[in-house]
C-alpha cells in the first residue's frame, strides 16, 4: 500500500514536474498568450510648439458709414468669384448706409499683395470682407 | 486666407472676416490659429462650390446659414465686424505651453498598443512593428548621427512649428518594417516635410538614385513599380507615417482632399535602373548635379499619372504618343516620363534622342493642348491665371487667343523628367505631370 502511494506520488510530480515545463513553454511559443505581456515601447509623436498669441483689432461700432472692402482673394485665378459680387448687392440693397468697394487680389490666391493692403489702409477701409477660399 | 487676414488685423489695424468653405474654416480657427497664426480670426462658412454655379444658387447662399455661427450668413458678416471682442481674442504674448510629449509610452500589451497607434493616428491602418527600445537602438546604428540631432522645426503642414529629431524618424522607421540600412534614405525623406498636401488629388513620387539602391536591394527592374521589394515598400510606407506622424496630417483636421490619391499608398517609391540606362542618357541625379557615385533621394509632386496602357507600336513612335498624352495632364507646365529601359533604347537607337534632355526639347516643342482645354484646369487657372493678367507671358499670350488655339503648353524642357525603370518584359511607359526640385543627399544622412 504504501509503495503503491510512494509510486502514485512519484507519478504525480514527475506529472507535475512536465506539465510546469510544458505550460510556459508553450506560452512562449504562443502569440496569443504573449500578446499579454506588458511592452514598453517609445513614443513616436512630436510636440507642435504653440504659436505666440496676437489680439484681434477691435471691431467697429457700427458698418453705418463706413467703407468696406470685398477683397476677391482670386481662388480661380480667372476673373474672381461672383459669390463676392452678390455679397456687395446685397450690401447696397439692406444697408445701403455702407459703401463697399470690391477688388481682385493680384497674384494667385495664395500670393501675397501688399499693395492692395496698403491702399486700403490708405484709402481709409474700415473693415474688410476676404473671400473666398476652398 | 488666414495669412492676408492676419496681415490687415495686426498691421493695418482693420476689422477683418474670411469667408471660406468648412475646410479652410476648420483649418484657420483650429491648427492653423494654435500653432500658426496666433491670431482667433473670425470666419463665416459658406457652402462650396463657389464658381460655376447659378446665380439663384449663389443667393441661397448668402440667404442660407453661416457653417460656423449657425446664424443667417449675411448677419454673421456683419457681426464678425461689429461685435465686440471676446476675452480669448484680447490675448497676447506667449501661451502656456502644454506639457511635452513623453520619450516612452505607458507600457500595455501588444494589441492594445497596436490599436493606441492606430487610434493616435501614428499607423496606415495597418499593423506596424513596435517601437521597442533596443529595436529603436539597433535602427540608430545605420547612421551617424546623434539620437537627439533636430532635423527641422517648421515640419508641420503650412510649416508650423513641430520640431523633430533622429530618434523620432529611428522609431517610425521600426514602425514601418525598416532595417537600419535604410535608415539613410528615410532620414534624407524625413529632411523633405512638409510635403505637399492638396484638397484637390495630389500625390508625391520619392525616386532613389546612385549606389545605395543596391546595397539596400531596391527593385528598379521588373516589376519596379509594384510592391515587389521590401526596400521600396517600407519607404514608401515610412514617408507616409512621417506625413502623418511627423508632419501632423489628419485628414478633416489639417488637411481635407476630397478624394485623396491611391498613389499614396506607397508614395511611388522607386529607384532608376541606372545600370540599363541606354548609353548617353544619364540618371536623374546627374542630370541635376550630382556625381553618379552619389546616392540621392529626390522628391516629385503632382497630379497625374497616365498609363500607356500598351507596348510600343511599329506603326506609331512612342514620342508621338507620349506628345498626345500630354494633353490630359495637369498643365503645371512640368512632366515626368517613367519608361521601361526597352522604350529608352527605342528612343535612342530607332528615334535618334542621344540623351534624355533632346526628348525634353522634342516634347517641349512638340506638345500642345487648346488654349481652352489649358485653362480649364483649374490647378492652371488659379495658379498661370493671374500671371498672365499681370502681363507674363507666356500665359498673357494664351489668354488671348480662342480657345480652340493650341498652344504649346510645356514651354520649359528642363521641367521635363525622364527616369528609366522597368525589366525590360514590355515596352511600357507612363507619363505624368510631376515635378521635382533638386534631389537630397542621402549620405549626408549615412
Amino acid at each position: 500500500m504504501i509503495r503503491r502511494l510512494l509510486l502514485l506520488n512519484v507519478l504525480l510530480a514527475a506529472a507535475a514536474l512536465i506539465l510546469s515545463g510544458v505550460v510556459p513553454l508553450q506560452a512562449q511559443r504562443d502569440p496569443a498568450a504573449s500578446r499579454g505581456k506588458l511592452i514598453t515601447v517609445l513614443n513616436p509623436a512630436v510636440t507642435e510648439k504653440l504659436a505666440v498669441r496676437v489680439p484681434l483689432t477691435p471691431r467697429l461700432a457700427t458698418l453705418e458709414g463706413k467703407t468696406i472692402y470685398i477683397v476677391d482673394m482670386n481662388y480661380e485665378g480667372m476673373e474672381g468669384t461672383p459669390v463676392l459680387g452678390e455679397v456687395q448687392r446685397w450690401f447696397a440693397k439692406n444697408m445701403p448706409g455702407v459703401k463697399t468697394i470690391l477688388k481682385l487680389k493680384g497674384g494667385s490666391y495664395v500670393a501675397d499683395d501688399p499693395a492692395l493692403w496698403k491702399e486700403i489702409a490708405t484709402n481709409k477701409g474700415n473693415g474688410v470682407i476676404l473671400g473666398v477660399a476652398g | 486666407m488666414s495669412r492676408f487676414a492676419g496681415t490687415l488685423e495686426k498691421q493695418y489695424g482693420i476689422p477683418t472676416v474670411s469667408l471660406s468653405n468648412e475646410n479652410i474654416v476648420s483649418f484657420g480657427i483650429g491648427a492653423h490659429f494654435k500653432y500658426s497664426t496666433g491670431m482667433p480670426l473670425r470666419f463665416v462658412g459658406v457652402p462650396y462650390p463657389f464658381t460655376g454655379i447659378q446665380k439663384e444658387m449663389l443667393q441661397s447662399y448668402l440667404e442660407g446659414k453661416d457653417r460656423v455661427s449657425g446664424k443667417p450668413l449675411m448677419q454673421a458678416i456683419v457681426d464678425c465686424l461689429t461685435k465686440p471682442l471676446t476675452a480669448e481674442e484680447k490675448k497676447s504674448g506667449n501661451p502656456a505651453e502644454a506639457a511635452g510629449e513623453p520619450r516612452y509610452l505607458p507600457a500595455d500589451t501588444e494589441d492594445n498598443l497596436q490599436r493606441l497607434f492606430k487610434d493616435r493616428g501614428w499607423t496606415d491602418f495597418n499593423p506596424i512593428i513596435l517601437p521597442t527600445e533596443e529595436r529603436v537602438a539597433a535602427m540608430l546604428k545605420g547612421t551617424s548621427h546623434k539620437p537627439n540631432e533636430l532635423i527641422k522645426k517648421e515640419s508641420g503642414t503650412f510649416g508650423t512649428n513641430r520640431p523633430f529629431t533622429v530618434e523620432k524618424i529611428a522609431i517610425i522607421a521600426v514602425m514601418a518594417g525598416a532595417k537600419p540600412e535604410y535608415f539613410p534614405v528615410i532620414l534624407a525623406l524625413s529632411s523633405q516635410v512638409p510635403y505637399m498636401d492638396s484638397t484637390t488629388s495630389n500625390a508625391c513620387m520619392v525616386l532613389i538614385n546612385g549606389p545605395i539602391r543596391k546595397q539596400i536591394k531596391m527593385n528598379s527592374g521588373e516589376g519596379a513599380l509594384g510592391p515587389t521589394a521590401e526596400a521600396n515598400s517600407v519607404i514608401g510606407r515610412a514617408m507616409t507615417l512621417i506625413h502623418s506622424i511627423i508632419q501632423g496630417y489628419q485628414e478633416g483636421v489639417s488637411g481635407f482632399s476630397s478624394l485623396s490619391s491611391p498613389l499614396r499608398y506607397n508614395n511611388v517609391t522607386i529607384a532608376e535602373n541606372e545600370e540599363s540606362l541606354p548609353e548617353g542618357w544619364k540618371p536623374v541625379h546627374v542630370q541635376m548635379g550630382y556625381k553618379p557615385e552619389d546616392s540621392v533621394l529626390s522628391m516629385f509632386s503632382g497630379w497625374n499619372f497616365v498609363n500607356c496602357s500598351g507596348s510600343v507600336v511599329e506603326h506609331y513612335a512612342p514620342q508621338l504618343l507620349m506628345r498626345d498624352f500630354t494633353r490630359v495632364l495637369a498643365a503645371t507646365g512640368a512632366a515626368t516620363i517613367l519608361m521601361d529601359p526597352s522604350v529608352a533604347k527605342l528612343l535612342k537607337n530607332t528615334q535618334g534622342f542621344q540623351t534624355k534632355e533632346a526628348l525634353s526639347e522634342w516634347l517641349s516643342k512638340n506638345a500642345e493642348v487648346p488654349a481652352g482645354v489649358y485653362w480649364a484646369n483649374s490647378i492652371v487657372s488659379g495658379m498661370m491665371g493671374p500671371l498672365g493678367k499681370q502681363g507674363l507671358e507666356p500665359y498673357s499670350g494664351w489668354q488671348k487667343v480662342s480657345s480652340d488655339t493650341l498652344i504649346k503648353h510645356l514651354p520649359n524642357p528642363r521641367n521635363i523628367h525622364t527616369i528609366v525603370v522597368g525589366g525590360e518584359t514590355a515596352s511600357v511607359w507612363f507619363i505624368t505631370d510631376f515635378m521635382t526640385g533638386k534631389g537630397v543627399s542621402i549620405d549626408a544622412w549615412k
